[in-house]
Parts: C-alpha cells; sequence; structure tokens
C-alpha cells in the first residue's frame, strides 16, 4: 500500500484510504473515488494527478494524492 | 390554483445544463444571486400547452452532501422551496457517475425527472441505454435528449408537464442499510418536529454523519433516544467499512454498478482525441510551455481587439460632453452633466468591450475543455504561495484591467481562495497604469525606461505573490483547498452557448458596479468645483489656480506633509486623489495641476521630483487604492468588507514600498 502519489502512470490501483477531511473524501467520492474503487492513473508528474474513475478523468492536487493510499490492483 | 409551475435544473458540471436551460427557456433570463452569497442564480420561463414553468438553474452538483457553497444551495433549495419537479441532468456518457447525484436526490423524496443528455455522443461511442429498463429500476421518468442538437427537447417539456402534476417520490433501497434506516426512521417518527422532513432522508444522512441533519435532530425531543443507537450503528459501521460515512457512499455506488450493469451495454471507452490531446497539454513541461501562449493569446484577444471599441466608446462619450458643455448655457449644470455624469457614464462603458472580450474568450477556453487543465498545469507553482492552481487566470488578466479580472474569479468554488484572489488582484498592473509609468520613466530614467517600467510589473507581481503568502498564513489560516476537478473531453465550442455566457456576465457587470462608478466620478468633480470657501465655479477644472482653492487641493496639501518624506508636493499627492477614478487619470491630472499641457509635463515633473521621489511615485500609483472601478467590482463579489479592506491594506502597503524605496534610494545615490 502507498500513496496515490507515488503510483506510475499507466497503473490500475484499488483506493484503500483516504486520510483526508471530511469535505475533501465526500467530494472526491461523489466524483467516483471511494474506498474500494477501481482508477486507472493517467498522469502522474511533479504535478496534481490525474486518474479515470468511473468513466471520467479527475485532477487531485499533489497533497491530496498523498492521503490516498492505494494498492495495485493484482495484489488483492 | 395557479397555473404556474416551478422546476429545478440540477446536474454535474459539464452535463450541459446551461445548454438544455437555453433550449428551454430562450430570451427570458433573468439573473440574480442567490440570497446572502455572490453565486449566480438563473431563472427562465416557458410555456407549454398553456402552461407556465419557472425555470430554475441549481449550480452544478456531483452531490448534495453540502461541503461546498454550491451544494448548501442546491439542497436547501430542494428541501426548503420544494420545487414542483427536479429535472435531474445527467451525462449519458458518464451514467456510473451521474447516478450518484440522481440517487441522493431520490433519497431526498425529491419530484425527479432525469434527463440523458448527450445520447448522440453515447451512441457514437457504441454504447446502447436500455432507457425503459432504466425508468423501471429507478421508479422515475428518463427522457433521453441531446441539448446541443436540440434533440428531444419537445419529448422533455412533454415529460415536464405530465411528471410535474402527479407528484411521487420513488425510494432507493439499500439492502445492507435498511435495518439500520428502519430502526432510525421508527425513532425519527416519535418526535412531531421532524415530520415535516422526508425521515427517510434524515435516517440515511444520519448515517452519513451529515452536520446539518445532525443540527436538525439535535434540537428534537427524541435526540436522548436516538443518540445512544446511532453510535452503537455507527461503530458498527466502522467496523464493516473503515469509516462509517463512507458506508452509504459504497452502498449508492454499489446499486449504481448494478444499474450500470443491467441497462448500459457495452460501457464506454475513452474518447481518444481528450486522450490524445491531454498527453500533449497535461505534460509536465509541454504543459506549461502550451499554457503561457494560450494566456497570451487569451490576453492579447481582450484588450487589443476591444482597444479600438472602448476608444470608440471613450470618444463618443467625451464628443457628447463637449455637445452639452456648448449646447447648455448654465454652466454648473452642464459641468455637473458633461464632466460628471456623462464621464462617469463613459467611464463605465468603457469597460464594456474588454468585458465582452474577455467573457467571450473565458466562455470558449471553457466550452472547449481547456479550462479545467490550466488550474492542474498550474497547481503546483500556485500552492507555493498558498493560492490555488485555479487563481493563475485571474492573475494574468489582471495585467490588463483589474475588473474583469477580478469578476474572473467566478470560477472558484472555495470563497477563502476566491476572496484571496480577489484582494491581490489589484497588485497586478493594469494597463491604465502604463501612462504614469510612461510619464516618470521617459522624464528621469530614459537610457533604462524599458527596465524602468518592467520593474514596476515585476514589483506588482512580487508583492502579490508575497501578500498572498501573508494572507493566507495571518487572515485566512487554511490551506488553499485542494485541486479535485474533473477534466472534461474536448469539444469545439459552441459559438450560442459562448456568445450567451458572454452577454449575461457583462450585463451583471454594467449593472451593479455601474452606479458606484458613476457615483466616484462625481463625487471627484464635486471635491473639484467646491472649496472651503464655497463653489468654485467650473473653471476649476482647467485652471489650476482656482484649483488651488478647491477640496481636492485642500486634501492633497493635508496629505503632503503625510508624504513629506518622499519630497512630493501637494500637487502629486492631489492628482493621486484624481488616479481614483481611473488610474491613467492621474498624469492628465499633473499636467492640469502643474498647469502645463500632458506634452510639456515630463519637462516640468523633473523639477518637481528627484528620480528616487519619482520611483517612489510609480510604486505609489501602482499599489495604492485601485480605481473607483475596480473597488466597485471587489464590492460587488464579495461585499463592502473586504473592499474596505483592501483599500486599507494596499494604502499602507503603498506608504511601505514607497518609504522603503525613498530611504534605500536616497542611501544609495
Amino acid at each position: 500500500m502507498y500513496p496515490l502519489a507515488f503510483a506510475k502512470e499507466g497503473e490500475e490501483v484499488v483506493v484503500k484510504s483516504i486520510n483526508a477531511g471530511y469535505g475533501a473524501v465526500q467530494r472526491l467520492s461523489s466524483m467516483g473515488i471511494n474506498i474500494r474503487s477501481k482508477i486507472k492513473v493517467v498522469r502522474n508528474q511533479n504535478g496534481p494527478v490525474i486518474v479515470s474513475a468511473r468513466g471520467s478523468n479527475i485532477a487531485i492536487g499533489r497533497g491530496l494524492a498523498m492521503k490516498i493510499i492505494v494498492e495495485r490492483e493484482s495484489d488483492e | 390554483m395557479s397555473d404556474k409551475y416551478e422546476i429545478a435544473l440540477i446536474g454535474n458540471p459539464n452535463v450541459g445544463k446551461s445548454t438544455l436551460f437555453n433550449a428551454l427557456t430562450g430570451e427570458n433570463v433573468y439573473i440574480g444571486n442567490w440570497p446572502g452569497v455572490t453565486v449566480e442564480k438563473k431563472e427562465g420561463e416557458f410555456e407549454y400547452n398553456g402552461k407556465k414553468f419557472k425555470v430554475v438553474d441549481l449550480p452544478g452538483v456531483y452531490s448534495l452532501t453540502a461541503d461546498s457553497i454550491d451544494e448548501i444551495i442546491a439542497r436547501d433549495y430542494i428541501i426548503n422551496e420544494k420545487p414542483d419537479l427536479v429535472v435531474n441532468i445527467a451525462d449519458a456518457t458518464a451514467l456510473e457517475r451521474n447516478l450518484y447525484l440522481t440517487l441522493q436526490l431520490m433519497e431526498m423524496g425529491a419530484n425527479i425527472l432525469l434527463v440523458l443528455n448527450k445520447m448522440d455522443l453515447a451512441n457514437k461511442l457504441g454504447m446502447e441505454i436500455d432507457i425503459n429498463k432504466l425508468e423501471k429500476i429507478l421508479g422515475i421518468k428518463v427522457v433521453p435528449i441531446s441539448a446541443v442538437k436540440k434533440i428531444g427537447i419537445e419529448d422533455l417539456k412533454k415529460a415536464i408537464l405530465e411528471t410535474v402534476k402527479n407528484k411521487k417520490s420513488a425510494e432507493i433501497r439499500y439492502p445492507h442499510f435498511e435495518p439500520y434506516i428502519k430502526k432510525i426512521i421508527s425513532i425519527l417518527e416519535k418526535d412531531e418536529g421532524l415530520k415535516k422532513y422526508n425521515l427517510r432522508y434524515l435516517a440515511i444522512k444520519l448515517l452519513e454523519n451529515d452536520k446539518y441533519v445532525l443540527d436538525i435532530v439535535k434540537n428534537s425531543s427524541i435526540l436522548g433516544k436516538l443518540k445512544p443507537i446511532l453510535d452503537d450503528m455507527m461503530k458498527e459501521l466502522s467496523k464493516k467499512y473503515g469509516e462509517a460515512e463512507l458506508g452509504i457512499v459504497e452502498e449508492r455506488y454499489k446499486v449504481i454498478d448494478k444499474i450500470v450493469e443491467e441497462v448500459v451495454k457495452k460501457k464506454s471507452g475513452k474518447l481518444t482525441t481528450t486522450q490524445m490531446l491531454d498527453d500533449v497539454l497535461t505534460d509536465e513541461k509541454v504543459g506549461i510551455l502550451l499554457l503561457i501562449p494560450f494566456l497570451w493569446m487569451l490576453f492579447k484577444f481582450t484588450f487589443d481587439v476591444s482597444g479600438p471599441f472602448s476608444a470608440m466608446i471613450d470618444y463618443i462619450f467625451s464628443f457628447l460632453a463637449e455637445v452639452v458643455k456648448s449646447s447648455i448655457s448654465n454652466e454648473f449644470i452642464s459641468s455637473l452633466l458633461a464632466d460628471g455624469i456623462i464621464s462617469g457614464v463613459g467611464a463605465v462603458l468603457v469597460f464594456f468591450p474588454i468585458l465582452a472580450f474577455l467573457f467571450f474568450a473565458l466562455s470558449f477556453l471553457e466550452d472547449s475543455g481547456y479550462m479545467a487543465r490550466i488550474p492542474f498545469i498550474a497547481d503546483r507553482f500556485m500552492n507555493k504561495f498558498g493560492l490555488p492552481g485555479k487563481a493563475i487566470i485571474p492573475l494574468v488578466m489582471g495585467f490588463g484591467c483589474n475588473v474583469p479580472a477580478i469578476m474572473a474569479t467566478r470560477t472558484m468554488e472555495n470563497e477563502k481562495d476566491r476572496i484571496l484572489t480577489i484582494l491581490i488582484n489589484p497588485l497586478m498592473s493594469c494597463s491604465a497604469r502604463l501612462p504614469i509609468y510612461a510619464l516618470f520613466a521617459g522624464a528621469f530614467f530614459s537610457a533604462y525606461q524599458g527596465l524602468v517600467v518592467l520593474s514596476m510589473y515585476a514589483l506588482g507581481v512580487v508583492l502579490a505573490l508575497i501578500i498572498a503568502a501573508i494572507f493566507r498564513k495571518f487572515v485566512f489560516k487554511t490551506s488553499p483547498s485542494y485541486l479535485i476537478v474533473e477534466l472534461p473531453s474536448y469539444q469545439i465550442p459552441h459559438l450560442n452557448i459562448v456568445l450567451k455566457n458572454t452577454w449575461e456576465r457583462v450585463y451583471s457587470f454594467l449593472r451593479k458596479a455601474g452606479t458606484i462608478i458613476v457615483f466616484g466620478v462625481i463625487l471627484v468633480w464635486l471635491l473639484s468645483v467646491y472649496g472651503p470657501s464655497g463653489y468654485l465655479g467650473v473653471e476649476a477644472l482647467e485652471n489650476p489656480q482656482i484649483l488651488a482653492n478647491s477640496y481636492v487641493a485642500v486634501i492633497g496639501k493635508t496629505l503632503s506633509p503625510i508624504f513629506s518624506p518622499m519630497g512630493w508636493d501637494w500637487k502629486a499627492c492631489s492628482a493621486l486623489l484624481f488616479g481614483v477614478v481611473a488610474k491613467e487619470v492621474v498624469v492628465g491630472s499633473l499636467a492640469m495641476l502643474y498647469g502645463v499641457g500632458e506634452e510639456g509635463l515630463s519637462n516640468l515633473i523633473v523639477n518637481a521630483f528627484t528620480p528616487v521621489s519619482a520611483y517612489a511615485y510609480m510604486a505609489f500609483c501602482l499599489i495604492y487604492l485601485p480605481c473607483i472601478a475596480t473597488l466597485a467590482v471587489i464590492k460587488q463579489e464579495i461585499g463592502w468588507k473586504w473592499a474596505i479592506f483592501a483599500l486599507v491594506y494596499e494604502v499602507v502597503l503603498a506608504y511601505i514600498v514607497a518609504l522603503t524605496i525613498t530611504v534605500v534610494g536616497n542611501l544609495i545615490f
């Protein structure tokens, strides 16, 4: 398990936990990123991370991406 | 019994809600603000089969958990205003995520009609959606449309007419949660005061740890009974789901997954053009390199294309003023009309082309999908100064004019981020300050003109970033909100949508900021033609000897001791007062006060200033009071309190910077 910010581009991961405040967690989950959801990392360079979740692309600030803990899908 | 129904439009951002709103309502649109907040409220009307419908456009939201002002507005509206029908617009190509909001609406017990927009696009992607099955599962009416191509609009109107009358709410069941929900409802039922709410909604929200609903229940008689049971439930849920409030989220998605599985054939693939463009446009290095020309184009387009139109308006109003002056014999009235009211109205209308072209460009970028990528690219850099990525656009726009720049902050959802971005915006050196720099740089630093002018722009940017970091730390005491933004697919912008957006925004500026600007111009006029000895005559505006007795001069003379360390005379101080009307007026006022034409001015100010005091004066002009129009728009966007705060901090900052320049400059030279 590692933060989303460390995931590689093209990697498919499962969200394990989101250690952010109530507001950020609710917002993420309303956009399709909640615990146990599968997301694909589209872009991860030095800035925010772009993931593809439930059919749409979402950019997540790097600070928040550090608080989203994920696991590689095949590990499960 | 009135034959007018109230319906609300709601949906995720980027689902084409505005397009549908326009398609339904046509020209009958009223724009105001939601009570108590500066978020735009759009209302329109249409008639169908002899029935009238009032359409309220709710802000674009992903959910109704209410962690942003938009969600609070949407939720409160549905709960308190109880519209006859809630029209939920979903993007057919991203049904999976869009249904999340639909489920929440159903939880609230609203009378819902689901509209699947972008059906043409979904079909193109090879998706098939079984509308009948979806209707059956959800228990609500579903209408497929394409708002852009105006397909299905008549069907929708018909469906609206049908569903608006027989109000019913369909229930959505969450298998793993039903026992909890039932138990909570059985307790809530015992309080008569809670009966006005949808109890199922309250129960679900309690399990989600929703503050708003917790507050409702806190004041009820059953709290003592409910609390221990709810606490137990939450403990149980925490074990199952990690965090209790996330359990219901997972349940909603489970229900959605099941629906999508049954209803949608062939899941949506990604749009390849979007993928290809994003490979380039969101690349860490290439993206930034490409952002600069994009912003430059935005900037050039706004100010260069609008330039001739602004000049024309300026010309027309000075012409009008001349006509009035020569045709009305009463000097006081003719000057009040010409120099006060007409030039005041002119000062407002000069902004019209600038705003029109800016908003056109912004709407164009927004509709194309690129706009959402800009904060993504800028986020990292801006965060270092306590600013969110979205602040980049208003700051760049500020180089042209702070008025449209401040209005461009409307895209920021977080109120604190937005206030902060507005507060520092006047430090971005707008084009009206350029004549001041040009005058002084030409007169004192002819060898280094370009460099000196550039240093002013740089000073503004550096100060803006420093002030942002300081305010973030000491005034707002929060971090900039996390970037969470959907990157919509790229598309070719729709001209009619772009034009409509543009007009709506420009109109709201003219209506709201106009009066303050006109008032300000008239005030300065009054201060010029009146003095402690009474009415001086309108000659004061042309004759420096008479103007020397006016209130403007009195204020200038009162101020001059304060500015004596910088070595500015009272005329320079009075000119600053005129600069409040518009910064470019400073040069003309200096010319008038020194009793020379603008051509002879540079020779004269060489005697009145030293190079150091001139440089300090330029810096002061950059920083002190924003012009009356900027002040008006700050007030319009974030209220008097912050407008006064901006005014005070800028004057103080201007003084400190000018003094520092003087002290340091005099030590060196």
